[in-house]
């Protein structure tokens, strides 16, 4: 290679091995995420006669309230997080790991379910059920509570990162000086703030799209204006396209700080002594980081505790088989493709991106821009995009499930392995590079097999979030294709009570095997 | 002073400081040496509160901080500074800002909190660098930063570990002259973590010699090089220059090789 001249700096030579894997990486995703986006602008513009719609004082009101309730939930839960985010990882206490998994998995349920979880223990006909209680649940504070439930473990597990990225010299330094609290406050937070800030952003994207559980608690928000409008008694795709505006000047807007703002760098930091673990809290302080953590961990498992104890009251697991169909493997093969095809893609434009290379960063933005435009926009950008005669060969078939969540849940597993990545020295591919390995020999044997613990992981995320996710299937899900949680969903309003809890449990055991599942992987000492 | 008696600090069941005692006098610098793994960084953690020991009795100007039962001064209020290997400066705040951070939680007004920050940086020659950002500075300069924010508190003793580790050759020397004079005008006791015998002569005048989490051997230059206890002592006596091989000592070097 070319010594650098002065003042520039030399541009690395793209192989042809590289160039075919970006085209590929990049086409896969661009065809995902760009088609439903252009789709859903001409709509707008073609739709520009019905603009008049958006003069409805109404549309107006629901979507302030949308973001007061998103802004809320927000703000719940970063209080919430940010305390058990520092409880979790500066305190050393008995059983610490097991309360972090139970406190984390409810993030990985879709929100409806623990809504349902919720009305079975606090509803009027609840275990511990009243009517004033119930009458907060069926509110916006009801909503805000239960969405700020659900959301908070996203913040937990970015401030727990955030923290365990911190050289801990930095922390030693401050204690030397400073009390615990001040060294948290002064030293520890603002240090990792850019990954509380975009945890932050996470859940105010994922509050804003919601729809399941305002839609369940009957509280009236801006997606679910743009929902109806998609079918049923409401139906008018002109209307719902024009009403996509506001949201989509939202997602900008959101986009915009992520990018400019809180940046790419939100968690990785390097530093000589940063794979040691440090605990801050000792003492009383100890003990009421492990009370905080506990009422975080209870917090979670009591929604689910409320569906299991109702169907097992309700005899809803004797007819759970025959009610779920064939949901439980829609899910599981939507999912685990998608999840497949984005690590495949994530991979690519992760090892990018953490290389520095423009490619990678262009990735990152088209996924990001997807994950941050609301779920109503990508599922009818989808819909027109794919509803066709000549692509009705994807839009009735599974498939469309995996473009849709590849569409939403790509940058999760780009981001991931952007950051896993950045950590490994570039000179170990260097060393591949000089004995003459080629680009996808270096990719697989060095940074995938070196990395085989964070690329296990993005691949388990993404999962998750593509079994998670209800907002962008519910509007596009093939006939008789339907994952699970669309069959909860439409179950809910008139399907037998119990069997919805027992469906609901289901959902939340294929979770809970899938991240336990690779929670024992990770634990083998073969992979690296 | 720094007295140590019978520290002994564990980590998951296994001793990684076993039974260490030397002490440090007032004025006086001792160089603690040792292989890596030896457990030098872990004894200085466990003087400054991080690493509670498991036994043994640490002093800091006179006053029982640990008596291996219990943490009887928490760290904050050892008064115990230290200039990490890594320097550890906070990314987040100005040179100005990693100074008034211990100043602020000790209570100082902003009058008493400024003139001290402004008289810090002026003994290692930052004085017109104090808005400056971490990253913004160079080695050398960051290493005077450390430096003057482990004394502006004026500490009852310092600690340093392996604090020029990173610097080239030149820089070395010129931050190992600042040091000397500083801790030299201060009177300050202070341990000195370093690999490098040429930095240990520079400053010490006292040597610690840690071994497998043992004080192997613990004296003057003279005394090591005259009776070394164990290889390693002999070999970092012959690399030093201290007199095992020539004869000569640290004493009789050419200021040029010091």
């Amino acid at each position: 290679m070319a010594p650098p001249v002065d003042g520039h700096v030399t541009r690395r030579h793209i192989g042809w091995q590289a160039a075919m894997a970006w085209t590929l990486a990049g086409g896969l995703l661009a065809l995902a995420i760009v088609p439903p986006l252009t789709q859903v602008a001409r709509g707008l513009l073609g739709g520009s006669g019905q603009l008049s719609s958006l003069a409805a004082p109404r549309i107006w009101v629901l979507l302030g309230r949308s973001v007061l309730l998103a802004g809320a939930v927000t703000a719940v839960a970063l209080v919430a997080g940010v305390t058990l985010g520092v409880s979790f990882a500066k305190a050393s206490f008995p059983g610490r790991r097991l309360l972090l998994a139970l406190h984390v998995l409810i993030a990985f349920l879709p929100p409806f379910l623990p809504a349902l979880g919720w009305f079975r223990l606090v509803g009027r006909s609840g275990f511990v059920g009243s009517e004033s209680l119930s009458r907060v649940l069926f509110s916006g504070t009801g909503a805000v509570l239960v969405l700020a439930t659900c959301l908070t473990p996203i913040v937990t597990a970015l401030t727990w990162l955030g923290l365990h990225s911190i050289d801990p010299s930095l922390e030693d330094a401050a204690r030397l000086v400073g009390r615990p609290l001040r060294t948290v406050f002064a030293i520890l937070l603002p240090i990792a703030s850019r990954a509380i800030a975009l945890s932050g952003l996470i859940v105010f994207a994922l509050a804003l799209s919601e729809l399941g559980v305002p839609m369940f608690l009957r509280v009236d928000v801006y997606p679910a204006v743009v929902f109806s409008r998609l079918g049923g008694m409401d139906f008018a795709p002109g209307e719902a396209a024009v009403f996509m505006l506001p949201l989509l000047a939202t997602s900008l807007v959101l986009f915009g700080i992520e990018h400019l703002w809180i940046g790419r760098k939100s968690i990785a930091s390097l530093g000589i002594r940063s794979g040691e673990r440090s605990a801050v809290f000792r003492g009383r302080a100890r003990i009421a980081a492990a009370l905080v953590a506990a009422v975080g961990a209870l917090v979670s498992v009591a929604p689910v505790a409320g569906l299991a104890a109702h169907a097992t009251a309700g005899r809803g697991w004797a007819d759970m088989v025959r009610w779920a169909g064939d949901a439980p493997v829609n899910t599981l093969r939507a999912a685990g493709a998608a999840a497949l095809l984005c690590t495949a893609v994530a991979v690519v434009a992760g090892h990018a991106a953490a290389r520095g290379r423009g490619f990678g960063r262009a990735m990152d933005a088209l996924a990001s821009l997807g994950f941050l435009v609301p779920s109503t926009i990508i599922g009818v950008g989808l819909i027109a995009t794919w509803n066709r005669p000549w692509t009705a060969w994807l839009y009735t078939s599974f498939g469309i499930l995996v473009v849709g969540f590849a569409a939403k849940y790509a940058i999760i597993g780009c981001r991931t392995l952007e950051v896993v990545i950045a950590q490994m020295p570039s000179s170990l591919e260097e060393a591949g590079e000089s004995v003459g390995a080629s680009y996808f020999r270096r990719l697989w044997g060095i940074v995938v097999r070196g990395n085989a613990r964070g690329t296990l992981g993005a691949l388990t995320l993404v999962l998750a979030f593509c079994m998670r996710d209800l907002e962008t299937a519910v509007l596009f899900y093939p006939p008789g294709g339907e994952p699970l949680t669309v069959r909860i969903f439409t179950l809910e309003a008139n399907g037998p009570p119990a069997v919805v809890s027992a469906l609901a449990l289901l959902q939340v055991a294929m979770t809970g095997a899938a991240l336990a599942a690779t929670a024992a992987l990770l634990h083998r000492r073969r992979i690296a | 002073m720094i007295e140590l008696e019978h520290v002994c600090v564990k980590r998951q069941g296994r001793a990684v400081v076993d039974d260490a005692s030397f002490s440090v006098a007032d004025g006086e610098l001792v160089a603690l040496v040792g292989p890596s793994g030896s457990g030098k960084s872990t004894l200085l953690r466990a003087v400054l509160g991080l690493d509670p020991p498991h036994a043994g009795r640490i002093l800091v100007g006179g006053a029982c901080v640990s008596d291996g039962k219990r943490e009887l001064v928490t760290p904050e209020a050892r008064n115990v500074a230290m200039v990490f290997q890594d320097l550890a400066l906070w990314p987040h705040m100005s040179v100005k800002g990693n100074l008034e951070f211990g100043l602020k939680a000790r209570g100082h007004a902003a009058a008493q909190r400024e003139a001290r920050v402004q008289q810090a940086l002026e003994w290692v020659s930052m004085a017109d660098k104090s808005e400056r950002s971490p990253g913004e500075l160079s080695g050398g300069e960051r290493q005077r930063v450390a430096i003057a924010r482990a004394l502006v508190l004026d500490p009852r003793a310092i600690l340093l570990d392996e604090p020029l580790a990173n610097l080239d050759i030149a820089l070395k020397a010129e931050i190992l002259a600042v040091l000397a004079t500083l801790l030299g005008e201060r009177g300050i006791p202070a341990v000195y973590v370093t690999h490098d015998p040429w930095e240990a002569a520079r400053l010490a005048q006292r040597v610690a010699v840690l071994e497998a989490g043992r004080v192997t051997q613990w004296g003057t230059f003279e005394e090591l090089a005259a009776s070394p206890s164990t290889s390693f002592v002999e070999a970092f006596a012959r690399a030093a220059g201290w007199g095992v091989a020539s004869g000569s000592s640290i004493r009789d070097l050419p200021n040029s090789a010091r």
